[in-house]
Protein backbone atom coordinates (compact mmCIF):
# COMPACT_ATOMS: atom_id res chain seq x y z
CA UNK A 1 0.00 0.00 0.00
CA UNK A 2 2.78 2.36 0.97
CA UNK A 3 4.64 1.41 -2.22
CA UNK A 4 1.55 2.24 -4.23
CA UNK A 5 1.33 5.69 -2.71
CA UNK A 6 4.98 6.32 -3.42
CA UNK A 7 4.45 5.52 -7.09
CA UNK A 8 1.44 7.73 -7.37
CA UNK A 9 3.25 10.49 -5.58
CA UNK A 10 6.05 10.34 -8.13
CA UNK A 11 3.64 10.27 -11.07
CA UNK A 12 1.90 13.33 -9.64
CA UNK A 13 5.22 15.12 -9.22
CA UNK A 14 6.22 14.23 -12.77
CA UNK A 15 3.03 15.83 -13.99
CA UNK A 16 3.75 18.90 -11.93
CA UNK A 17 7.30 19.17 -13.24
CA UNK A 18 5.90 19.46 -16.77
CA UNK A 19 3.24 21.95 -15.73
CA UNK A 20 5.88 24.09 -14.05
CA UNK A 21 8.41 23.58 -16.83
CA UNK A 22 11.03 22.38 -14.36
CA UNK A 23 13.44 20.31 -16.41
CA UNK A 24 15.86 19.46 -13.60
CA UNK A 25 12.99 18.18 -11.52
CA UNK A 26 11.64 16.11 -14.43
CA UNK A 27 15.06 14.47 -14.86
CA UNK A 28 15.48 13.92 -11.11
CA UNK A 29 12.09 12.23 -10.86
CA UNK A 30 12.77 10.02 -13.87
CA UNK A 31 16.02 8.82 -12.24
CA UNK A 32 14.33 8.39 -8.89
CA UNK A 33 11.55 6.32 -10.46
CA UNK A 34 14.14 3.95 -11.92
CA UNK A 35 16.09 3.78 -8.64
CA UNK A 36 13.05 2.65 -6.71
CA UNK A 37 12.07 0.18 -9.39
CA UNK A 38 9.05 1.78 -11.00
CA UNK A 39 8.42 0.38 -14.46
CA UNK A 40 9.43 3.14 -16.92
CA UNK A 41 6.33 2.43 -18.98
CA UNK A 42 4.17 3.25 -15.98
CA UNK A 43 6.06 6.50 -15.45
CA UNK A 44 5.40 7.45 -19.06
CA UNK A 45 1.76 6.41 -19.07
CA UNK A 46 0.78 7.71 -15.65
CA UNK A 47 3.20 10.59 -15.10
CA UNK A 48 4.57 12.19 -18.23
CA UNK A 49 1.74 11.60 -20.70
CA UNK A 50 -1.05 12.94 -18.46
CA UNK A 51 1.28 15.83 -17.62
CA UNK A 52 1.83 16.86 -21.23
CA UNK A 53 -1.85 16.36 -21.96
CA UNK A 54 -2.72 18.68 -19.10
CA UNK A 55 -0.29 21.28 -20.48
CA UNK A 56 -2.02 20.95 -23.84
CA UNK A 57 -5.41 21.38 -22.23
CA UNK A 58 -4.32 24.53 -20.43
CA UNK A 59 -2.98 25.85 -23.70
CA UNK A 60 -6.28 25.16 -25.43
CA UNK A 61 -8.09 27.00 -22.67
CA UNK A 62 -5.89 30.04 -23.17
CA UNK A 63 -4.11 29.65 -19.80
CA UNK A 64 -0.79 28.55 -21.27
CA UNK A 65 1.02 29.91 -24.31
CA UNK A 66 3.76 28.80 -26.63
CA UNK A 67 6.66 29.17 -24.15
CA UNK A 68 4.99 26.89 -21.59
CA UNK A 69 4.23 24.36 -24.31
CA UNK A 70 7.77 24.38 -25.68
CA UNK A 71 9.36 24.13 -22.25
CA UNK A 72 7.02 21.34 -21.10
CA UNK A 73 7.82 19.42 -24.26
CA UNK A 74 11.52 19.80 -23.48
CA UNK A 75 11.03 18.56 -19.94
CA UNK A 76 9.20 15.53 -21.28
CA UNK A 77 11.96 14.82 -23.79
CA UNK A 78 14.60 15.08 -21.06
CA UNK A 79 12.68 12.67 -18.82
CA UNK A 80 12.12 10.23 -21.69
CA UNK A 81 15.84 10.27 -22.38
CA UNK A 82 16.38 8.91 -18.87
CA UNK A 83 13.57 6.36 -19.05
CA UNK A 84 13.96 4.98 -22.54
CA UNK A 85 17.31 3.17 -22.12
CA UNK A 86 15.82 1.36 -19.13
CA UNK A 87 12.85 0.47 -21.24
CA UNK A 88 14.92 -1.10 -24.00
CA UNK A 89 17.02 -2.98 -21.40
CA UNK A 90 13.84 -4.61 -20.27
CA UNK A 91 13.08 -5.42 -23.88
CA UNK A 92 9.88 -3.44 -23.62
CA UNK A 93 8.56 -0.82 -25.92
CA UNK A 94 5.95 1.84 -25.63
CA UNK A 95 2.80 0.87 -27.36
CA UNK A 96 2.90 2.49 -30.75
CA UNK A 97 -0.37 3.69 -32.20
CA UNK A 98 0.91 4.85 -35.57
CA UNK A 99 3.95 5.88 -37.58
CA UNK A 100 4.19 9.48 -38.65
CA UNK A 101 6.48 11.19 -41.12
CA UNK A 102 6.41 14.89 -40.34
CA UNK A 103 8.13 17.96 -41.78
CA UNK A 104 7.80 21.58 -42.85
CA UNK A 105 7.26 22.12 -46.57
CA UNK A 106 10.06 22.92 -48.97
CA UNK A 107 11.15 26.55 -48.86
CA UNK A 108 9.79 27.02 -45.36
CA UNK A 109 12.22 27.28 -42.49
CA UNK A 110 9.63 27.54 -39.73
CA UNK A 111 10.17 24.74 -37.31
CA UNK A 112 8.50 25.43 -34.04
CA UNK A 113 4.87 24.52 -34.74
CA UNK A 114 5.89 21.35 -36.53
CA UNK A 115 8.27 20.35 -33.73
CA UNK A 116 5.56 20.91 -31.14
CA UNK A 117 3.13 18.72 -33.04
CA UNK A 118 5.85 16.07 -33.40
CA UNK A 119 6.59 16.17 -29.68
CA UNK A 120 2.96 15.97 -28.68
CA UNK A 121 2.28 13.13 -31.11
CA UNK A 122 5.27 11.31 -29.69
CA UNK A 123 4.02 11.94 -26.16
CA UNK A 124 0.73 10.41 -27.19
CA UNK A 125 2.31 7.20 -28.43
CA UNK A 126 3.02 7.85 -32.08
CA UNK A 127 6.35 6.83 -33.58
CA UNK A 128 7.73 10.01 -35.13
CA UNK A 129 10.07 10.46 -38.07
CA UNK A 130 10.76 14.18 -37.97
CA UNK A 131 12.38 15.33 -41.19
CA UNK A 132 12.86 18.92 -40.01
CA UNK A 133 12.14 22.07 -41.99
CA UNK A 134 12.49 22.92 -45.68
CA UNK A 135 11.93 19.30 -46.76
CA UNK A 136 11.59 18.57 -50.48
CA UNK A 137 8.18 16.99 -51.15
CA UNK A 138 9.67 14.04 -53.00
CA UNK A 139 11.87 13.20 -50.03
CA UNK A 140 8.91 13.26 -47.69
CA UNK A 141 6.98 10.90 -49.91
CA UNK A 142 9.94 8.53 -50.32
CA UNK A 143 10.53 8.47 -46.60
CA UNK A 144 6.88 7.74 -45.92
CA UNK A 145 7.09 4.77 -48.30
CA UNK A 146 10.33 3.47 -46.74
CA UNK A 147 9.06 3.81 -43.20
CA UNK A 148 5.65 2.40 -44.05
CA UNK A 149 4.15 5.43 -42.37
CA UNK A 150 0.46 5.62 -41.53
CA UNK A 151 0.37 9.35 -41.55
CA UNK A 152 2.19 12.20 -43.30
CA UNK A 153 2.04 15.56 -41.53
CA UNK A 154 3.15 18.59 -43.49
CA UNK A 155 3.36 22.07 -42.04
CA UNK A 156 3.57 25.42 -43.83
CA UNK A 157 3.84 28.83 -42.23
CA UNK A 158 3.97 30.85 -45.41
CA UNK A 159 1.39 31.41 -48.06
CA UNK A 160 4.11 30.58 -50.59
CA UNK A 161 4.89 27.21 -49.10
CA UNK A 162 1.29 26.13 -48.51
CA UNK A 163 1.28 25.07 -52.13
CA UNK A 164 3.81 22.39 -51.15
CA UNK A 165 1.02 20.70 -49.20
CA UNK A 166 -1.03 20.56 -52.35
CA UNK A 167 1.92 19.21 -54.33
CA UNK A 168 2.51 16.46 -51.80
CA UNK A 169 -1.02 15.17 -52.25
CA UNK A 170 -0.75 15.44 -56.03
CA UNK A 171 2.51 13.51 -55.97
CA UNK A 172 0.90 10.70 -53.95
CA UNK A 173 -1.93 10.62 -56.47
CA UNK A 174 0.47 10.52 -59.41
CA UNK A 175 2.32 7.61 -57.85
CA UNK A 176 -0.98 5.83 -57.26
CA UNK A 177 -0.34 5.57 -53.52
CA UNK A 178 -2.69 8.21 -52.19
CA UNK A 179 -4.75 5.58 -50.36
CA UNK A 180 -1.72 4.23 -48.50
CA UNK A 181 -1.28 7.30 -46.33
CA UNK A 182 -3.39 9.69 -44.40
CA UNK A 183 -2.25 13.27 -44.93
CA UNK A 184 -2.66 15.96 -42.32
CA UNK A 185 -1.83 19.63 -42.94
CA UNK A 186 -1.17 22.46 -40.52
CA UNK A 187 0.40 25.88 -40.07
CA UNK A 188 -0.74 29.43 -39.37
CA UNK A 189 -2.26 30.29 -42.77
CA UNK A 190 -3.82 26.83 -43.19
CA UNK A 191 -7.55 26.42 -42.66
CA UNK A 192 -10.08 23.61 -42.75
CA UNK A 193 -11.27 25.00 -46.07
CA UNK A 194 -7.74 24.80 -47.45
CA UNK A 195 -7.41 21.20 -46.27
CA UNK A 196 -10.63 20.35 -48.07
CA UNK A 197 -9.59 22.27 -51.19
CA UNK A 198 -6.41 20.25 -51.57
CA UNK A 199 -8.07 16.98 -50.46
CA UNK A 200 -6.03 16.44 -47.35
CA UNK A 201 -7.47 13.91 -44.90
CA UNK A 202 -7.35 16.26 -42.00
CA UNK A 203 -6.18 19.52 -40.57
CA UNK A 204 -5.09 20.61 -37.12
CA UNK A 205 -6.08 24.12 -36.10
CA UNK A 206 -3.60 23.79 -33.25
CA UNK A 207 -1.31 21.23 -31.68
CA UNK A 208 -4.05 19.71 -29.53
CA UNK A 209 -6.42 19.30 -32.42
CA UNK A 210 -3.53 17.84 -34.45
CA UNK A 211 -3.13 15.09 -31.85
CA UNK A 212 -6.82 14.24 -31.67
CA UNK A 213 -7.13 14.28 -35.46
CA UNK A 214 -4.05 12.05 -35.84
CA UNK A 215 -5.58 9.57 -33.40
CA UNK A 216 -8.85 9.63 -35.28
CA UNK A 217 -7.08 9.05 -38.60
CA UNK A 218 -5.24 5.95 -37.38
CA UNK A 219 -8.31 4.70 -35.56
CA UNK A 220 -6.70 4.91 -32.12
CA UNK B 1 7.90 70.92 -33.45
CA UNK B 2 6.00 68.15 -35.21
CA UNK B 3 7.34 66.37 -38.26
CA UNK B 4 5.34 66.41 -41.49
CA UNK B 5 4.27 62.84 -40.81
CA UNK B 6 3.14 63.55 -37.25
CA UNK B 7 1.27 66.59 -38.57
CA UNK B 8 -0.50 64.39 -41.13
CA UNK B 9 -1.46 61.76 -38.54
CA UNK B 10 -2.85 64.52 -36.33
CA UNK B 11 -4.95 66.00 -39.11
CA UNK B 12 -6.44 63.08 -41.00
CA UNK B 13 -6.61 59.34 -41.45
CA UNK B 14 -3.38 58.03 -42.95
CA UNK B 15 -3.25 55.27 -45.53
CA UNK B 16 -0.50 52.66 -45.39
CA UNK B 17 0.29 50.28 -48.24
CA UNK B 18 -0.93 46.68 -48.58
CA UNK B 19 0.62 43.25 -48.90
CA UNK B 20 4.03 42.62 -50.45
CA UNK B 21 4.47 38.85 -50.05
CA UNK B 22 1.20 37.83 -51.69
CA UNK B 23 1.85 40.31 -54.52
CA UNK B 24 5.23 38.68 -55.14
CA UNK B 25 3.70 35.20 -55.19
CA UNK B 26 1.24 36.42 -57.81
CA UNK B 27 4.26 37.53 -59.85
CA UNK B 28 6.02 34.19 -59.65
CA UNK B 29 8.03 34.19 -56.42
CA UNK B 30 8.64 30.50 -55.74
CA UNK B 31 8.48 28.83 -52.37
CA UNK B 32 12.24 28.33 -52.17
CA UNK B 33 13.08 31.99 -52.63
CA UNK B 34 13.47 34.75 -50.05
CA UNK B 35 11.32 37.67 -51.21
CA UNK B 36 14.07 40.10 -50.10
CA UNK B 37 16.38 38.57 -52.68
CA UNK B 38 14.16 40.07 -55.36
CA UNK B 39 15.42 43.53 -54.32
CA UNK B 40 18.61 42.46 -56.05
CA UNK B 41 17.34 39.99 -58.66
CA UNK B 42 14.04 41.53 -59.77
CA UNK B 43 14.07 45.20 -58.68
CA UNK B 44 11.68 46.18 -61.48
CA UNK B 45 8.94 44.02 -60.00
CA UNK B 46 9.40 45.44 -56.51
CA UNK B 47 9.34 48.95 -57.97
CA UNK B 48 6.14 48.17 -59.86
CA UNK B 49 4.42 47.03 -56.64
CA UNK B 50 5.53 50.13 -54.72
CA UNK B 51 4.33 52.33 -57.57
CA UNK B 52 0.96 50.57 -57.60
CA UNK B 53 0.51 51.37 -53.90
CA UNK B 54 1.46 55.03 -54.24
CA UNK B 55 -0.86 55.32 -57.24
CA UNK B 56 -3.63 53.65 -55.26
CA UNK B 57 -3.33 56.53 -52.80
CA UNK B 58 -1.10 55.17 -50.03
CA UNK B 59 0.54 57.93 -47.97
CA UNK B 60 3.21 55.54 -46.72
CA UNK B 61 4.81 52.70 -48.64
CA UNK B 62 7.26 50.32 -47.04
CA UNK B 63 10.41 48.60 -48.25
CA UNK B 64 10.53 44.90 -49.17
CA UNK B 65 12.67 44.05 -46.16
CA UNK B 66 10.37 42.11 -43.81
CA UNK B 67 12.86 39.25 -43.65
CA UNK B 68 15.87 41.50 -44.17
CA UNK B 69 17.49 41.21 -40.76
CA UNK B 70 20.85 39.47 -40.64
CA UNK B 71 19.42 36.59 -38.61
CA UNK B 72 16.45 35.97 -40.86
CA UNK B 73 18.59 36.15 -43.99
CA UNK B 74 21.06 33.75 -42.36
CA UNK B 75 18.37 31.06 -42.26
CA UNK B 76 18.72 30.94 -46.04
CA UNK B 77 22.45 31.54 -46.07
CA UNK B 78 22.00 35.10 -47.34
CA UNK B 79 23.33 37.04 -44.35
CA UNK B 80 26.27 38.29 -46.39
CA UNK B 81 23.69 40.27 -48.40
CA UNK B 82 22.23 42.16 -45.45
CA UNK B 83 23.69 45.50 -46.53
CA UNK B 84 22.77 45.28 -50.23
CA UNK B 85 19.27 43.91 -49.58
CA UNK B 86 18.27 46.73 -47.23
CA UNK B 87 19.91 49.66 -48.97
CA UNK B 88 18.77 48.50 -52.39
CA UNK B 89 15.21 48.03 -51.07
CA UNK B 90 15.08 51.65 -49.93
CA UNK B 91 16.50 52.89 -53.24
CA UNK B 92 13.92 50.98 -55.26
CA UNK B 93 11.03 52.47 -53.31
CA UNK B 94 12.54 55.95 -53.20
CA UNK B 95 12.60 56.03 -57.00
CA UNK B 96 8.79 55.93 -57.20
CA UNK B 97 7.94 57.96 -54.10
CA UNK B 98 5.89 61.09 -54.85
CA UNK B 99 6.91 64.31 -53.03
CA UNK B 100 4.01 64.08 -50.59
CA UNK B 101 4.57 60.36 -49.86
CA UNK B 102 6.57 58.76 -47.07
CA UNK B 103 8.90 55.79 -47.17
CA UNK B 104 8.91 53.31 -44.29
CA UNK B 105 11.64 50.77 -43.65
CA UNK B 106 9.94 47.46 -42.89
CA UNK B 107 11.30 45.18 -40.17
CA UNK B 108 9.87 41.74 -39.30
CA UNK B 109 10.76 39.10 -36.71
CA UNK B 110 14.10 37.31 -36.81
CA UNK B 111 12.36 33.92 -36.76
CA UNK B 112 14.54 32.99 -33.77
CA UNK B 113 13.52 32.85 -30.14
CA UNK B 114 14.83 34.52 -27.04
CA UNK B 115 15.85 32.45 -24.03
CA UNK B 116 14.48 30.29 -22.51
CA UNK B 117 12.52 29.07 -25.56
CA UNK B 118 15.43 29.83 -27.88
CA UNK B 119 19.06 30.67 -27.34
CA UNK B 120 19.26 34.38 -28.06
CA UNK B 121 19.65 37.21 -25.57
CA UNK B 122 17.75 40.51 -25.89
CA UNK B 123 20.96 42.45 -26.53
CA UNK B 124 21.90 40.12 -29.40
CA UNK B 125 18.56 40.70 -31.10
CA UNK B 126 18.72 44.42 -30.42
CA UNK B 127 22.02 44.58 -32.33
CA UNK B 128 20.50 42.69 -35.26
CA UNK B 129 17.61 45.17 -35.46
CA UNK B 130 19.91 48.15 -34.90
CA UNK B 131 21.93 47.03 -37.91
CA UNK B 132 18.88 46.62 -40.15
CA UNK B 133 17.29 49.91 -39.09
CA UNK B 134 20.61 51.73 -39.62
CA UNK B 135 20.92 50.32 -43.13
CA UNK B 136 17.34 51.29 -43.99
CA UNK B 137 17.93 54.83 -42.72
CA UNK B 138 21.15 54.98 -44.70
CA UNK B 139 19.00 54.05 -47.71
CA UNK B 140 16.79 57.09 -46.94
CA UNK B 141 13.66 55.70 -45.30
CA UNK B 142 11.78 58.27 -43.20
CA UNK B 143 10.34 55.99 -40.57
CA UNK B 144 10.74 52.42 -39.35
CA UNK B 145 7.74 50.08 -39.34
CA UNK B 146 8.19 46.97 -37.20
CA UNK B 147 5.42 44.44 -37.72
CA UNK B 148 4.03 40.92 -37.30
CA UNK B 149 5.82 40.59 -33.97
CA UNK B 150 4.55 37.62 -31.96
CA UNK B 151 6.89 38.01 -29.01
CA UNK B 152 6.72 41.26 -27.07
CA UNK B 153 10.26 40.80 -25.81
CA UNK B 154 11.59 40.53 -29.36
CA UNK B 155 9.43 43.47 -30.46
CA UNK B 156 10.94 45.56 -27.67
CA UNK B 157 14.46 44.78 -28.85
CA UNK B 158 13.39 45.84 -32.38
CA UNK B 159 12.00 49.15 -31.11
CA UNK B 160 15.08 49.80 -28.99
CA UNK B 161 17.45 48.91 -31.83
CA UNK B 162 15.53 51.14 -34.26
CA UNK B 163 15.32 53.93 -31.70
CA UNK B 164 19.09 53.85 -31.37
CA UNK B 165 19.51 53.90 -35.15
CA UNK B 166 17.30 56.91 -35.89
CA UNK B 167 15.38 59.93 -34.64
CA UNK B 168 12.65 59.20 -37.21
CA UNK B 169 9.31 57.81 -36.04
CA UNK B 170 9.21 54.12 -35.11
CA UNK B 171 5.96 52.21 -35.63
CA UNK B 172 5.49 48.81 -33.98
CA UNK B 173 2.72 46.28 -34.61
CA UNK B 174 2.16 42.94 -32.93
CA UNK B 175 0.20 40.05 -34.40
CA UNK B 176 -2.57 38.90 -32.07
CA UNK B 177 -4.79 35.85 -32.30
CA UNK B 178 -8.28 35.77 -30.93
CA UNK B 179 -8.39 33.10 -28.22
CA UNK B 180 -11.13 32.00 -25.87
CA UNK B 181 -9.80 34.53 -23.38
CA UNK B 182 -9.34 37.42 -25.77
CA UNK B 183 -6.55 38.75 -27.94
CA UNK B 184 -3.07 37.37 -27.26
CA UNK B 185 0.14 36.77 -29.17
CA UNK B 186 1.24 33.14 -29.43
CA UNK B 187 3.76 33.91 -26.71
CA UNK B 188 0.96 34.99 -24.40
CA UNK B 189 1.39 38.78 -24.53
CA UNK B 190 -1.87 40.63 -23.98
CA UNK B 191 -2.89 43.85 -25.73
CA UNK B 192 -2.53 46.48 -22.96
CA UNK B 193 0.88 45.23 -21.83
CA UNK B 194 2.16 45.00 -25.41
CA UNK B 195 1.12 48.52 -26.37
CA UNK B 196 2.35 50.10 -23.15
CA UNK B 197 5.72 48.39 -23.29
CA UNK B 198 6.29 49.25 -26.95
CA UNK B 199 5.47 52.88 -26.23
CA UNK B 200 7.83 52.86 -23.26
CA UNK B 201 10.64 51.59 -25.49
CA UNK B 202 10.14 54.53 -27.82
CA UNK B 203 7.50 53.59 -30.42
CA UNK B 204 5.50 56.63 -31.60
CA UNK B 205 2.80 54.51 -33.23
CA UNK B 206 1.61 51.09 -32.02
CA UNK B 207 -0.85 48.60 -33.42
CA UNK B 208 -1.64 45.22 -34.90
CA UNK B 209 -1.27 43.48 -38.25
CA UNK B 210 -1.71 40.08 -39.90
CA UNK B 211 -3.48 36.95 -38.54
CA UNK B 212 -6.88 38.66 -38.14
CA UNK B 213 -9.44 39.52 -40.79
CA UNK B 214 -11.37 42.81 -40.74
CA UNK B 215 -14.20 41.99 -38.28
CA UNK B 216 -11.75 40.82 -35.59
CA UNK B 217 -9.39 43.70 -36.35
CA UNK B 218 -12.23 46.15 -35.70
CA UNK B 219 -12.85 44.55 -32.34
CA UNK B 220 -9.14 44.72 -31.56
CA UNK B 221 -8.83 48.41 -32.54
CA UNK B 222 -11.56 49.27 -30.03
CA UNK B 223 -9.63 47.44 -27.36
CA UNK B 224 -6.32 49.05 -28.34
CA UNK B 225 -7.89 52.52 -28.22
CA UNK B 226 -8.89 51.89 -24.61
CA UNK B 227 -5.31 51.15 -23.66
CA UNK B 228 -3.25 53.84 -25.37
CA UNK B 229 -3.41 57.51 -26.33
CA UNK B 230 -0.75 57.42 -29.04
CA UNK B 231 -1.61 56.83 -32.72
CA UNK B 232 -2.74 53.32 -33.69
CA UNK B 233 -1.97 51.44 -36.91
CA UNK B 234 -4.17 48.53 -38.07
CA UNK B 235 -3.48 46.20 -41.00
CA UNK B 236 -5.81 43.22 -41.36
CA UNK B 237 -5.52 40.19 -43.63
CA UNK B 238 -8.03 39.59 -46.40
CA UNK B 239 -9.05 36.42 -44.55
CA UNK B 240 -7.24 33.07 -44.76
CA UNK B 241 -6.08 31.74 -48.13
CA UNK B 242 -8.29 29.40 -50.14
CA UNK B 243 -7.81 27.49 -53.33
CA UNK B 244 -9.91 28.51 -56.32
CA UNK B 245 -9.37 26.90 -59.71
CA UNK B 246 -5.92 25.78 -58.59
CA UNK B 247 -4.95 29.30 -57.51
CA UNK B 248 -4.59 30.76 -54.07
CA UNK B 249 -7.18 33.39 -53.30
CA UNK B 250 -8.35 35.34 -50.26
CA UNK B 251 -12.00 35.26 -49.25
CA UNK B 252 -12.49 38.92 -48.26
CA UNK B 253 -12.99 41.04 -51.40
CA UNK B 254 -11.54 44.53 -51.80
CA UNK B 255 -15.06 45.99 -51.51
CA UNK B 256 -15.84 44.15 -48.29
CA UNK B 257 -12.42 44.98 -46.86
CA UNK B 258 -12.76 48.69 -47.67
CA UNK B 259 -16.22 48.79 -46.12
CA UNK B 260 -14.49 48.47 -42.75
CA UNK B 261 -12.16 51.44 -43.24
CA UNK B 262 -14.45 54.05 -41.72
CA UNK B 263 -15.40 51.79 -38.83
CA UNK B 264 -11.72 51.32 -38.00
CA UNK B 265 -11.20 55.09 -37.96
CA UNK B 266 -14.25 55.60 -35.77
CA UNK B 267 -13.00 52.91 -33.43
CA UNK B 268 -9.79 54.88 -32.99
CA UNK B 269 -7.32 53.76 -35.66
CA UNK B 270 -5.14 56.55 -37.09
CA UNK B 271 -3.28 54.66 -39.78
CA UNK B 272 -4.85 51.90 -41.88
CA UNK B 273 -3.17 49.59 -44.35
CA UNK B 274 -3.44 46.03 -45.64
CA UNK B 275 -1.70 42.78 -44.80
CA UNK B 276 -1.73 39.32 -46.50
CA UNK B 277 -4.01 39.21 -49.52
CA UNK B 278 -4.83 42.93 -49.49
CA UNK B 279 -3.30 44.24 -52.71
CA UNK B 280 -3.35 47.64 -54.45
CA UNK B 281 -7.07 47.43 -55.29
CA UNK B 282 -7.87 47.13 -51.57
CA UNK B 283 -5.81 50.24 -50.86
CA UNK B 284 -7.35 52.16 -53.76
CA UNK B 285 -10.88 51.52 -52.50
CA UNK B 286 -9.92 52.54 -48.97
CA UNK B 287 -8.19 55.80 -50.01
CA UNK B 288 -11.19 58.13 -50.14
CA UNK B 289 -12.58 56.60 -46.93
CA UNK B 290 -9.38 56.78 -44.90
CA UNK B 291 -7.82 60.05 -46.04
CA UNK B 292 -10.40 62.25 -44.44
CA UNK B 293 -10.09 65.02 -41.96
CA UNK B 294 -10.44 63.94 -38.39
CA UNK B 295 -13.40 65.35 -36.51
CA UNK B 296 -12.56 68.59 -34.70
CA UNK B 297 -9.37 69.20 -36.66
CA UNK B 298 -9.12 72.28 -38.84
CA UNK B 299 -8.24 71.72 -42.50
CA UNK B 300 -4.87 73.22 -43.33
Amino acid sequence: MKEMNREEDIFEKMKESLLKGDKDEAIRLAKLSLDIGINPLDSIDHGLTPGIQQVGKLWEEGEYFLPQLVIAAECMKAALKVLEPALSEKGEKRQEIGRVVIGTAEGDIHDIGKTLVATMLSANGFEIIDMGADVPIIQMVNRAIEEKADLICISALLTTTMLGQKRLIELLQEKGIRQKFKVMVGGAPVSLQWAKDIQADSYGENVIEAVSEAKRLVGA
Amino acid sequence: MKSALQELIFKRGVLFDGAMGTELIARGLSSGEASEEWNLKRPEIIREIHRAYFEAGADIVQTNTFGGSRLKLAARGLDNLVREVNIQAAKIALAVKPPEGFLAGNIGPTGRFLQPVGRFTPSELEEVFYEQASLLVEGSVELINIETMYDLEEAKTAVRGSRRATEFPVFASMTFSKTKKGFYTIMGNDVPTSLKELEKCGAEVVGANCTLGMPEMLELVKLMRQTTDIPIIAQANAGTPQLKDGKMTYPISAEEYASYAEKLLEAGADIIGGCCGAGPEYIRLMAPLVKRQKPGREPS
